[in-house]
């Protein structure tokens, strides 16, 4: 049987999920424009991706690196302001 | 010459080989339920998880294929690692927990977690057979391809190879020895990339004048634009008559001492022409092959290709850079020249076929921009439908990651959520930082003087085999533990699919966990022999490529269902039934009908084609969500709880 103690941890699970969910979307989203607009860049205004912005490299370089590391920063942000989403479910 | 058997390399191929069976059947009795036949009991570490994703995902495509086109065509390839790894955005933002908290054995369980449909249990369950069988193609070709330089078999034998072994490794152990055997495969490959990475910066860049080298190719000139075409004797050469199909082909041959021709294109600059050493490989009806006139071989009147790739000039006339740094390596390329290699077709009047490999002297800031290789040059043409095409595959290689199955099921193998979310973390960083250095590899292989004009999947082996041949035996085994640990991945995903949802699921045969794992060996052994038979009939398609169509399958049958379930609440069985077989057969039938796979499969012309595009993403995985809505609108019954509270 069901006791107030299995309530509150599927509550708290609920609200952990909820709350990773929101978070996930969010950096999602983020992550989602900036592949978008490296996408559409490359397609439409590909003479661009030439220009050297700075450092030498040229801009299809330093976006692309980018997009890989900001993909590896944004999971170490989701690992760290995630909630665990109780242990018993 | 460009292969040779080695000792070493077939030791060191047995040893990597002989390790991953041994492991499996040391594994294998652990494995007598379905729950740890299918998911490892739930109990495999988040860390260990995390880099099975990277060894079960870095397949042949990525390690062969990217480098190969990196090596080929310059950062074109870079794009499919980009696109690639942000596939995990999809699935680490998105799919991964609800994935763990729905599922048990395969996609479809999360699919109809909420409605036990017979239905959707066959749609997933087929659309999961599909996008397994077009993944397999690729790792399958990729297999062969190693084997050939590497045992010097033939190419179906390296396929027939890595079949049975992937059946003996999902037969005896299922999801434990493929964790173990991609847990092994991705950290090696990761680490041994950065290794030879590492050494191709300590190499740094060297120019190779023209007519120098081992294996040097010859430029003639200048000569006089106007004369050439009367000239009959150039260089003291007899210049061979311009029959059919060479007259006004833009290809010169003179006679060579030795035997056969020596080809050369022709560049010109102003009124005046040079002769660049070409390679001519002549394949006649019956398959039998011709280098440069001489039949293939390294025997007396024979010949063999040459190894190809070198820098035709640095920055500020330099001849060799020393070593290089990470980004100075990009600065130094960027300003030099490359000669890259095209080729053009000829046929004969009996129907024989001569490839002609040209040098492409290509400015370093080309090579590294997109719009090279020629499914991305249409980015330049100012052709819209050309743009589209390049908008397509990049949407199946971002929405395609999170909707393969055999990268699904492995967030059932681990404990809980936090673990699903974990070991997808560690994938992203372990997965990325491979990408990163598939730059180096190609670029690497680019100018390491070792490829094979006519295999871009041997660029990284090759590259390899320039710095050390060490390296190479064990790149090249690396490379094979790579389709071993992917194929079984997809074999054991397919065998889920018939056994847990196709027969249990959908047919209602009642099975227990024992019998449904005798079924799932079963159908392990006849999807690994229909790999097999794909592996051998699509060998000479790049392997990259390949993997790009199982993208836009997986994206368009799988994600627009699995997201809606999650985020819609009225999203009903009949709309996610509809949704995966639409999905499915549209990006499927497009597929088929598509220009490449008329040109490079059905050997007819591209103008015959149906579909307006090779890469069909971009309509099907919208055309699949619009089915998804229209049909659960029509359908009506709301679901009382959502799945994503």
């Amino acid at each position: 049987m069901p006791t107030d103690s299995d309530a509150d941890l599927t509550t708290a699970a609920t609200a952990a999920r909820k709350q990773n969910m929101q978070l996930g979307l969010s950096l999602f989203a983020l992550y989602t424009a900036l592949y978008g607009a490296f996408v559409l860049t490359s397609a439409f205004y590909p003479d661009v991706m030439e220009i050297r912005p700075g450092g030498g490299l040229n801009l299809a370089l330093l976006w692309g690196f980018g997009l890989i590391v900001v993909a590896i920063l944004l999971s170490f942000v989701y690992g760290m302001f995630s909630r665990v989403a109780g242990a018993k479910q | 010459m460009i292969y040779e058997v080695s000792p070493l390399a077939v030791a060191i191929f047995l040893l990597f080989v002989g390790s991953t069976i041994g492991l499996s059947f040391f594994l294998g009795r652990k494995t007598q339920t379905s729950e740890g036949y299918f998911a490892a009991h739930g109990q495999v570490p988040w860390a260990v998880n995390g880099i099975a994703f990277a060894g079960d995902y870095l397949s042949a495509a990525s390690f062969l294929g990217i480098c190969g086109m990196i090596a080929f065509y310059g950062y074109d390839g870079f794009l499919y690692s980009i696109g690639y790894l942000a596939g995990w955005i999809v699935a680490l933002f998105v799919i991964a927990e609800p994935m763990k908290r729905l599922g048990r054995f395969t996609f479809a369980d999360a699919l109809d977690s909420q409605f036990d449909s017979r239905g959707i249990k066959l749609a997933a369950g087929i659309s999961t057979l599909a996008v397994s069988v077009f993944y397999l193609i690729p790792q399958m070709v990729g297999a062969g391809a190693l084997i050939q330089p590497l045992l010097g078999l033939p190419h179906w034998v390296g396929v027939v190879l890595v079949g049975a072994t992937v059946i003996v490794i999902v037969v005896t152990a299922g999801m434990v020895s493929t964790t173990w055997v991609q847990f092994l495969k991705g950290s090696m490959l990761v680490i041994f990339s950065f290794i030879l990475s590492a050494m191709v910066l300590s190499r740094g860049l060297e120019v190779t004048p023209p007519g120098t080298g081992p294996n040097a190719l010859q430029t003639i000139g200048p000569l006089s634009a106007s004369e050439l075409a009367q000239l009959q004797e150039i260089d003291g050469r007899v210049r061979l008559p311009e029959t059919d199909p060479w007259v006004d082909s833009g290809f010169v041959r003179l006679e060579n001492p030795a035997g056969g021709f020596d080809v050369f294109s022709v560049r010109q600059q102003d009124d005046q022409v040079w002769l660049d050493q070409a390679q001519a490989v002549t394949t006649a009806t019956d398959g039998s092959q011709q280098i440069d006139g001489l039949p293939k071989g390294d025997g007396e009147g024979q010949r063999l290709l040459r190894p190809v790739g070198h820098v035709a000039s640095l920055p500020d006339g330099q001849t060799a850079t020393g070593p290089l740094g990470p980004l100075q390596f990009f600065r130094t390329l960027q300003d030099s020249e490359v000669v890259l290699w095209g080729n053009r077709r000829l046929v004969h009047p009996d129907q024989t076929v001569t490839t002609v490999y040209y040098q492409k002297p290509t400015e370093g800031g080309r090579i590294l921009r997109p719009g090279e290789h020629p499914v991305f040059a249409g980015i330049r043409s100012g052709q819209t439908k050309d743009r589209i095409e390049f908008l397509s595959l990049m949407l199946a290689l971002f929405c395609g990651t999170a909707s393969l199955p055999h990268i699904l099921i492995r967030y059932y193998t681990v404990k809980d959520e936090a673990a699903a979310r974990k070991s997808t973390i560690v994938g992203i960083t372990s997965i990325g930082v491979f990408y990163v250095l598939t730059l180096y590899l190609g670029l690497g292989a680019m100018t390491s003087g070792a490829l094979d004009v006519t295999n871009s999947n041997m660029a990284a082996p090759l590259l390899a085999r320039s710095l050390s041949p060490l390296l190479f035996a064990i790149i090249s085994a690396i490379a094979f533990t790579t389709v071993l640990g992917t194929v079984s991945g997809l074999i054991l995903a397919s065998s889920g699919a018939v056994a847990h949802d196709l027969l249990s699921g959908f047919l209602g045969i009642s099975l227990n966990g024992q019998q449904q794992v005798r079924v799932a060996k079963v159908a392990a052994v006849i999807v690994g022999g229909i790999a097999i038979l794909l592996g051998i009939a699509f060998v000479e398609m790049n392997v990259s490529y390949l993997v790009g169509w199982a993208f836009s399958i997986a994206a368009s049958a799988n994600l627009p269902a699995l997201t809606m379930l999650l985020f819609w609440k009225r999203t009903t069985r009949q709309g996610i039934i509809a949704s995966v077989i639409v999905g499915m057969v549209s990006s499927l039938g497009w597929i088929l009908l598509s220009a490449d796979t008329f040109t490079q499969v059905y050997g007819l012309r591209a103008d015959q084609a149906w579909a307006p595009l090779s890469q069909p993403g971009i309509v099907t995985i919208p055309l699949a969500y619009v089915t998804l809505i229209v049909v659960s609108l029509a359908t009506g019954s709301r679901r009382d709880t959502a799945v994503a509270d």
